[in-house]
């Protein structure tokens, strides 16, 4: 079974004194797989590491049972499309995929034939004769895509691949990722917006500050994102009365007071309900609010952006 | 052809165009054209004026071993192949082209002894005559019925030899540089002093610099001046021995560095 799988137990990675990614446990089958997460969370180092450009400090990261970073074999079977926006100097989009295929091993005809399939797929044919130098943002985007699936591998890792395109051309790549999952492949796509890639994965991995904070299909995720307990600081005139009136509520599972004596920090497992509650609290003339915030290393908070405004319906 | 030659081709092949800008390749077309403009202006200037005194042979051969010396091998071999290979991997890094390769099915070690033939290619097209010609526009004054004696068309091919070793030590050597260090820009400089400054040198040191070698493949001795530090002349091929190892460490190196290297594009 591991032979089919993307597997990453117990991964660490630092940079120096510099947290990549901690503790990541992962397994990714066959299908669209969408990793979430802001900017500096830890995408490309889990993509990086996928790829054998980085290795784990600590843990293992095995990709169809092999080492990336110890099996070049392997590299037939990967597709990666950086984050970066480089190519090599000079070259025409064709020229571009038709070098890289022969160092797979392949003939020139074959290696043209093969680019020029992967160049139509995303669409990029009438440009293919030209420099990427002069391509646009888009074009850009998609040659690179075409570059990691031209020699056909059973992986795509493709990072932040909808990221400068307009909302046509996103709509093309999105169909293109579902097809290629259609043909078994695995497809693992990053991105900071969740509603962007949800609908089209299989599973959804979100990322935060460098850890997995949810994994799964969508449900479990807005699960596990429910489950996961979110802090708000209170302030207000008596924070002992208001702290014992919200204790008695289920859902709340701590509640601090400041030292200052004028808030008190609460946790509770489900937002919405606590959100309620409060209303209540204050239209009944129970409690004297004086402001209510989500204190600032709340996972909630995060999940909030990375579903977007018009992104509650997950 | 075979899927690995094939691939080891790949490699060469994409470094070669990687390498063949237009403003590069006029800087090496500049470099190999320079000892042949001097000894051109040499040849037209002697005919025209005559010399003052009527040079031997020997002297002839003597004068231009230490032009070969300074010139083709300090400045043109050194600097053409500078240019070349340190733009290998440092070249790949800087332009953030490099994990296209590292993404291939092939063996690290592979991409760069790849890109070193490439680089050996290049440096062998333009650098390996400039030497020769300039000793056959030196000799036209003359007269060249005197490349008849065997002994200067051994001469001749020495140069050529000397020319070829060079571009493979010198290759090693920078490709290492630009490998292992993100500003190799004041490690060349110290190099090229100990290249004019090696006789000065002692043993131990001297073997740093491939102008120590060379100048002892030269096909005419060379005197070394009053500060030389001796030391003992070697055999032929034990020098040029010495020379394919130099060059070996210097890949070695690179490869060393390449295999356990992360990906990593900041620049400093
Ligand atoms: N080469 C590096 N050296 C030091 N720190 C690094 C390096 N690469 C990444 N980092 C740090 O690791 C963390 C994760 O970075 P990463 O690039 O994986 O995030 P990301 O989710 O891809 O972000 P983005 O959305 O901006 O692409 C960040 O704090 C980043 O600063
Ligand atoms: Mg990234």
């Amino acid at each position: 079974m591991s032979e089919r799988v993307i597997l990453f137990e117990d991964v660490s990675k630092f940079y120096g004194e510099v947290l990549g990614v901690n503790r990541v446990d992962l397994r990714i089958g066959p299908g669209i797989t969408a990793l979430v997460g802001p900017n500096g969370s830890g995408k490309s180092t889990v993509m990086n590491l996928m790829t054998g450009l980085l290795e784990p400090t600590q843990g293992s990261v095995r990709v169809l049972g092999e080492e990336p970073s110890r099996s070049p074999a392997l590299f037939d079977r990967i597709g990666y499309c950086a984050q970066f926006d480089t190519f090599p100097r000079r070259v025409t989009g064709l020229q571009f995929l038709v070098g890289y295929l022969t160092l797979h091993g392949m003939g020139p005809v074959e290696a043209r034939s093969r680019a020029l399939r992967a160049i139509d797929r995303v669409q990029l044919t009438e440009a293919a004769g030209r420099r990427v130098a002069a391509y646009s943002k888009g074009m850009r985007q998609r040659i690179k895509l075409a570059q990691a699936m031209a020699h056909d591998p059973q992986i795509l890792v493709l990072d932040e691949p909808l990221n400068g395109l307009d909302p046509m051309a996103r709509a093309e790549l999105i169909d293109l990722f579902r097809e290629l999952a259609a043909e078994g492949r695995h497809v693992i796509v990053s991105s900071h917006i969740l509603h962007e890639v949800d609908v089209i994965a299989d599973q959804v991995v979100l990322i935060n500050q460098g850890y997995i904070v949810a994994k799964g299909d969508i449900p479990e995720v807005r699960e596990e994102m429910v489950d996961h307990p979110m802090q708000v600081m209170l302030r207000c005139a008596d924070p002992a009365l208001v702290a014992s009136t919200l204790f008695s509520h289920d859902h709340v599972v701590e509640v601090k007071l400041h030292e200052d004596g004028g808030g008190l920090m609460v946790k509770t497992k489900q937002a919405e309900h606590f959100y309620l509650l409060l209303n209540e609290l204050v239209a009944e003339g129970a409690i004297d609010l004086e402001s209510v915030a989500p204190a600032d290393d709340d996972v909630m908070a995060v999940y909030r952006y990375l579903v977007g405004t018009e992104g509650g319906s997950l | 052809m075979s899927s690995s030659r094939r691939r080891l081709f790949g490699v060469a092949k994409l470094e070669l165009r990687r390498q063949a800008s237009p403003g590069r390749l006029l800087w090496y077309f500049l470099l190999a054209a320079a000892p042949v403009t001097m000894m051109a202006v040499v040849a037209w200037a002697v005919s025209k004026f005559g010399h003052p005194e009527g040079l031997t042979t020997a002297e002839l051969q003597e004068n231009y071993a230490h032009f070969f010396q300074g010139m083709v091998v300090r400045i043109v071999l050194f600097f053409g192949c500078a240019t070349i290979f340190i733009g290998q991997i440092r070249g790949e890094l800087d332009q953030r082209s490099w994990h296209y390769s590292l993404l291939t099915p092939i063996p690290r070690w592979q991409l760069v002894v790849g890109k070193y033939l490439a680089g050996v290619f290049l440096a062998w097209c333009f650098f390996l005559l400039p030497g020769v010609i300039g000793r056959a526009l030196f000799q036209l004054p003359h007269g060249l019925a005197a490349f008849g004696d065997p002994r200067l068309q051994m001469e001749v091919l020495t140069y050529l030899g000397i020319a070829a070793l060079g571009c493979l030590a010198y290759g090693g050597f920078f490709l290492a540089v630009g490998t292992l260090l993100r500003g190799p820009g004041y490690v060349v400089a110290v190099f090229f002093l100990i290249e004019w400054a090696q006789f000065m040198l002692p043993p131990g040191l001297k073997q740093l610099s491939v102008v120590y070698y060379l100048r002892s493949l030269s096909p005419v001795p060379l005197s070394e001046g009053p500060f030389a530090m001796l030391a003992e002349p070697l055999p032929t091929w034990l020098v040029v021995v010495q020379l394919l190892v130099y060059a070996a460490l210097g890949v070695s190196l690179a490869v060393w560095k390449v295999r356990r290297a992360e990906l990593d594009y900041r620049t400093k």
